[in-house]
């Protein structure tokens, strides 16, 4: 049991992590097909762990609904729009648009029930943004001062009746504010970005390598 | 409770001008937008470009303005147009973007533009990496037949298309991954294709980067790029209105930072 | 006379070579510079004698000198005397390559591609692996012996305090993971793998405080993955009676669908910790401002450029970029791992290093000629190939 649970895993860990990155270093085609064996492979996986996933759904709600647990009428709505769209799935053979081009049924339920269900939910970040500066920005200390004065011109210098302002005041010769924007952030901002980029990136292949020689196992759970 | 009335501020402060539709100054383009639209007036008339739709419809809003006025662009300069898309969700939205912009540039100039001819949809294809990687070899192993399942090789905008390197320049309409840094990383550094994008305000800082080293020819960065681009192209749409909203919107950010410091110190 | 003129025409130095380092579909036809311009034309031949490719260009075009060929000085010799043109080939095999110059013909040569089975022109990429691995082992064996400083980490130091209050208030730990599916894209499934261990040790501290414990999913793989660490971690700390499978649970795999569930999940269940550790996209947001509403201690780290400052904002303690990869190790205490943090340390300070010495030295060179800075040598070594 402990070979299958955690010696096999670490073992195919080894091999394969191996295996694909002296792919890497060889541009023999058997490699470049070595790859796309493993990327179908994944893909593979990934479908048939999503099929689960939707059977672990379905089997989750209608038990709730079975047992009439609290808020059992989500559950039911959900099991029905799964239905409907499967069915809708199914009798549109797949395919969004009928062969004259209209929407079908699943092409239906998606332009006017998915796009308008999900851009709703995205653009709750808007009110969330709102909320979040007036909850946890504060100014208190002179780094905090500066990081809002940079906000304020990024913002400000974006907005147009402010850059009309700005020229009255400064000039119509002076720089525009659009520029100090995007000095603002293609240099301090990319500096800081870059640097914690590099951090990243160098961390990505410590955590590799450790996994690969499999001196980090904390992905298999402890013993 | 303040929450609440933050919500409702922010719900007038962005319905109030598009439902008005008034206007609060003359839009500036900023730089990565004057680099957008000058990456499109520099192909030549009649070539070919690569159009990826990249996006789902949360991000929707923020993309649509940007590849409507592309299109209508690239349209307008006689450059013929082949999309295609990587994100699962993107083939409605492209088709129907595709399509009413193509029907409406018909009727207002009267020019004739014809599928296969002056634009195509190849569609989704999942693989993300590897089917970029696939393009750059060959677009016919990735794609042998379009959205439609008309047979790619056999429709005449694909006559001199090969691989990637056929383009001379490649447009992505990206909210994510993958999306334009996928494209920098396997493609368009690679072959040696200009690119440009057109993105969301959320990973518009981060793609700064690819402006500064040149590897991103210009950027349309969310609704606000879209505003300052619609008035380079000289139409006036989504983007145009939304700016209004936005710009109100984040001056009511600002405000609100500093009201939090008075109020809650 | 005419035969010495005929002689002057021909390219005697014109020879072809297999592309140093490909799957064989590719050669090189070389030749010396010629001072006079011309329009040449390289024609490639298989062995039948078909012709199956060819490349014309004037002998002022600088895309064909061999020192704008795509490899490195270690692989070919990029000598701005030389025109270098690169031909497609089918597969591996003999070709006779001709070159004609104004239309006549002035050499012949053979060229044979092969596939290559090391690819030299990423010596670079392979030295610095190498140089990490052996780092890597090292440190493991330094770190058996003698205890490593590692700095204090606020974020972490939190999680006690934080797991302690939601026992004391009889509420639940969430944990997420981020939107990525293991796999699904190589990069950011590091930062999964990060978060796997770091699930590991808040389990095992959420088990020993009896506290629940819930971990929403939008990707069934990665369910099944924490199910096994969050099952080993109660046995760990002694209460395997206590853990529920349900404690992991899917949700949807749409981005959307998901950040909706979990609003409903904080507005119902109010939980008094939220853990946000791995790749993250626009939801980062939305989730962390609903659980601030509901009075949430919230703990996030993300490898997410883009999200970072959302977190910020919205969090009590952000764990940055690369802190997430360490702290896994730094929760753990183990000291193979804790040795990971320090060779990244290390890693660090030599990728700084040789950042400053080539900026500098690039930067010197450049003030004396800006053509010599673009062309160095010295910046292959710092390439992608």
């Amino acid at each position: 049991m402990v070979f299958l649970k955690r010696n096999l895993p670490l073992l195919i860990c080894f091999v394969g992590g191996l295996f694909f990155a002296l792919t890497f270093y060889s541009p023999t085609k058997f490699s470049s097909y070595s790859r796309d064996m493993g990327s179908n492979a994944f893909n593979i996986i990934s479908a048939i762990g999503t099929f689960f996933g939707i059977l672990y759904v379905i089997v989750y709600n209608v038990d709730r609904v079975r047992k009439g647990d609290k808020g059992f009428g989500f559950s039911l709505i959900l099991i029905v729009a799964l239905f409907v769209t499967f069915v809708s799935a199914l009798f549109s053979h797949g395919e969004y648009l009928t062969l004259e081009g209209q929407l079908s049924g699943i092409g239906w339920i998606f332009m006017y029930m998915y796009v308008p269900l999900q851009a709703t939910m995205f653009s709750l970040l808007g009110f969330f943004i709102a909320s979040a500066a007036y909850r946890a920005f504060r100014i208190k200390n002179y780094l905090s001062l500066i990081l809002f004065l940079t906000a304020t011109i990024v913002i400000l210098g974006r907005i147009p009746f402010v850059n009309d302002l700005y020229k009255l005041v400064a000039g119509q010769h002076a720089i525009p504010l659009s520029e100090y924007v995007s000095w603002i952030l293609q240099n301090p901002s990319m500096i800081a970005q870059r640097a914690i980029q590099i951090g990243i990136t160098l961390g990505m292949v410590v955590v590799s390598i450790k996994t690969i020689l499999g001196i980090d196992k904390s992905w298999l759970g402890k013993e | 409770m303040t929450r609440r009335f933050i919500f409702l501020l922010v719900a007038i402060v962005m319905i109030l001008p598009m439902y008005f539709q008034f206007s609060i100054g003359k839009v500036h383009a900023s730089p990565s937008t004057k680099g957008y639209y000058n990456a499109i007036e520099k192909i030549p008339e009649g070539s070919t470009v690569l159009v990826s739709f990249d996006f789902d419809p949360g991000s929707k809003p923020e993309i649509e303005p940007t590849a409507r006025a592309t299109i209508w662009h690239l349209l307008r300069r006689n450059v013929k147009i082949v999309c295609m898309s990587l994100w699962e969700t993107a083939p409605v939205l492209a088709v129907e973007i595709l399509g009413s912009v193509t029907k409406q540039f018909e009727k207002q100039t009267g020019k004739k533009i014809e599928y296969g001819k002056d634009w195509c949809y190849l569609g989704f294809r999942p693989g993300k990496y590897s089917v970029i990687v696939g393009l750059g070899e060959s677009i016919y192993t990735q794609y042998r037949t379009d959205f439609y399942g008309k047979k790619t090789d056999e429709l005449p905008i694909m006559k001199d298309i090969k691989s990637l390197k056929d383009f001379p320049l490649l447009i992505d309409f990206g909210a994510g991954n993958p999306g334009p840094e996928t494209w920098i990383q396997m493609a368009t550094d690679k072959f040696k294709i200009d690119f440009i994008c057109a993105t969301t305000a959320v990973v518009e800082p981060t793609y700064q980067q690819y402006i500064s080293t040149g590897q991103l020819k210009g950027m349309v960065g969310a609704m606000r790029g879209a505003g300052e681009y619609e008035q380079l192209v000289g139409i006036n749409d989504k983007g145009t209105a939304g700016v209004n909203a936005i710009s109100l919107g984040q001056l009511l950010i600002v405000v609100l930072i500093i009201l939090g410091n008075i109020l809650k110190k | 006379m005419t035969a010495l003129f005929l002689l002057c025409l021909l390219q005697n130095d014109f020879h072809v070579i297999d592309y140093p380092d490909d799957d064989g579909t590719k050669v090189i036809a070389v030749w010396n510079v010629n001072e006079i311009p011309c329009q040449y034309e390289v024609r490639i031949f298989n062995g039948q004698g078909e012709s199956i490719g060819k490349v014309s260009f004037s002998s002022t075009n600088k895309e064909y000198l061999a020192s704008a060929v795509k490899l490195p000085f270690w692989v070919f010799d990029k000598n701005s005397n030389k025109y270098a043109v690169a031909l497609k080939v089918p597969n591996q095999g003999k070709y006779k390559v001709e070159l004609t110059k104004n239309n006549k013909l002035v050499a012949t040569a053979d060229g044979e591609a092969v596939e290559n089975f090391f690819d030299s022109k990423k010596l670079n990429n392979l030295i610095v692996v190498l140089g990490f691995l052996v780092l890597i082992i090292y440190f493991a064996w330094i770190a058996k012996r003698k205890e490593l400083f590692i700095r204090k980490l606020a974020g972490l130091d939190a999680l006690e305090e934080a797991i302690g209050r939601a026992t004391e208030m009889g509420k639940p730990v969430v944990y997420q993971l981020g939107m990525m599916e293991i796999g699904e894209d190589p990069l950011a499934s590091i930062s999964l793998v990060a978060s796997f261990g770091i699930l590991g040790e808040v389990a095992h501290k959420v088990a020993s405080y009896e506290t629940p414990l819930l971990v929403p999913h939008r990707s069934p793989l990665n369910m099944v993955i924490c199910q096994e660490i969050t099952k080993e971690a109660y046995t760990r700390a002694g209460k395997p009676h206590l853990y529920k499978e349900s404690s992991n649970f899917f949700v949807s795999p749409d981005q959307f669908a998901y950040v909706s569930k979990m609003e409903g999940i904080y507005m119902r269940e109010k939980p008094a910790t939220c853990i946000y550790m791995g790749y993250f996209f626009a939801e980062s947001l939305v989730l962390a401002e609903t659980a601030a509403s509901v009075g949430a201690i919230q703990i996030a780290g993300t490898d997410a450029l883009h999200q970072l400052p959302f977190f910020f904002a919205a969090c009590d303690y952000t764990l940055i970029g690369e802190e997430l990869y360490a702290a896994g190790a730094y929760l753990s205490r183990e000291y193979s791992l804790l040795s990971s943090i320090k060779i990244h340390d290390y890693f660090r300070i030599l990728v700084t290093a040789a950042i400053l010495v080539a900026t500098i030295s690039i930067s010197i060179i450049a003030v004396s000629d800006p053509q010599a800075a673009v062309n160095a040598k010295m910046l292959d070594v710092f390439k992608p190939f």
